[in-house]
């Protein structure tokens, strides 16, 4: 079982709906367990949609070959370290995806407490719903789609866009605490300032047992 | 109301240039940024050979959204104030406070429906 996340570019011009339709009947084609959101505007570093794929023992590189409506890609393939739920499964929520960079360096118990803060973030936020936060998995990664630039994914699910934009970078426990992992002036910042911020709209929760194993 | 206070353990006999550099290198657009600088402290108050100095900077934000548009607005330039900054000081560390009488948030209460 092989999860992905890609962030993907169309070239100008191209419609979406119209690329929307015909991706979609190449991952059935495929049989790949998949979700296609077109991005929210306020994303930034990320394409115009976030797809995200659960491959079963073969992974298909050649999935977007031929797909000449694109004008590139960024495809991470991950390892979730820890994922959580507080509601059941909703329809129709915001999914939110961030790839960072911690920079190389750091000791592993440095980074594994900035792992541990970023999960504990749902603890102090009722408007995230469900969350993954994951390694990339740079064997993969390299065997794929050469070395990643990012080491971590880390995946929300809101309710509405306002818990994101809202309650999410409002909350002291973003600004007032996990934020300095991000923030050069700091002296233990250890994520790269180039981060991707991305999100799109869920039809259905891709961190659910069922559907997303 | 935002503050943030800097807190920079210096060598004895750093200080004057320390604080010439901050306000030729850094002053100029965290102002632009909406940092302001409310105080400078140092401790102890005298050179002792062999004994750091701590300068404390204390500064103030606006409100939440301000915070995050002091990153937004970070140059090259902030970053190589600060590269020097920590090649000179033994230490630093940057807090972010807010009045103590701040009802604080916790973590909520209604954890048992959150499950890994």
């Amino acid at each position: 079982m092989n999860r992905e996340t890609v962030q993907l570019w169309l070239n100008e011009g191209i419609c979406s709906d119209a690329f929307e339709s015909k991706l979609q009947d190449r991952l059935e084609d495929v049989g790949v367990v998949y979700h296609l959101g077109r991005n929210i505007e306020g994303t930034f570093c990320g394409g115009n949609f976030t797809l995200d794929l659960v491959w079963g023992k073969e992974i298909d590189q050649d999935v977007f070959t031929g797909l000449s409506d694109i004008e590139r890609l960024d495809r991470v393939f991950y390892s979730v370290i820890d994922q959580g739920c507080r509601s059941v499964q909703q329809h129709n929520t915001v999914w939110r995806t961030l790839l960072l960079r911690v920079k190389p360096g750091f000791e592993s118990t440095i980074v594994e407490q900035f792992e541990r803060d970023l999960l504990a973030m749902p603890e102090y936020m009722q408007g995230i719903r469900r969350w993954a936060l994951s390694r990339v998995n740079s064997d993969l990664q390299n065997k794929v789609n050469g070395e990643s630039r990012w080491t971590h994914v880390w995946q929300q699910e809101y309710q509405k866009l306002d818990d994101l934009m809202g309650e999410y970078l409002m909350h002291p426990y973003h600004w007032g605490w996990v934020d300095h992992y991000f923030d050069p002036e700091f002296p233990d910042c250890l994520v790269d300032s180039q981060i991707s911020h991305c999100f799109c709209p869920l039809q259905r929760s891709l961190i659910d047992e069922d559907i997303w194993p | 109301m935002i503050s943030i206070l800097d807190e920079i353990q210096l060598p004895a006999g750093e200080l004057l240039s320390m604080l010439q550099r901050l306000e030729k290198d850094y002053l100029p657009q965290a102002e632009e940024r909406g940092l302001s600088l409310v105080a400078q402290w140092v401790s102890p108050p005298v050179v002792v050979p062999g004994k750091p100095n701590t300068l404390w900077l204390q500064w103030q934000v606006a409100d939440v959204m301000s915070y995050y548009g002091i990153r937004a607005g970070q140059t090259e330039e902030v970053s190589i104030f600060w590269e020097e900054v920590d090649a000179i000081a033994s230490e630093r560390r940057r807090h972010v406070m807010v009045a103590a009488d701040t009802v604080l948030p916790t973590k909520l209460e209604n954890l048992s429906e959150a499950k890994s």
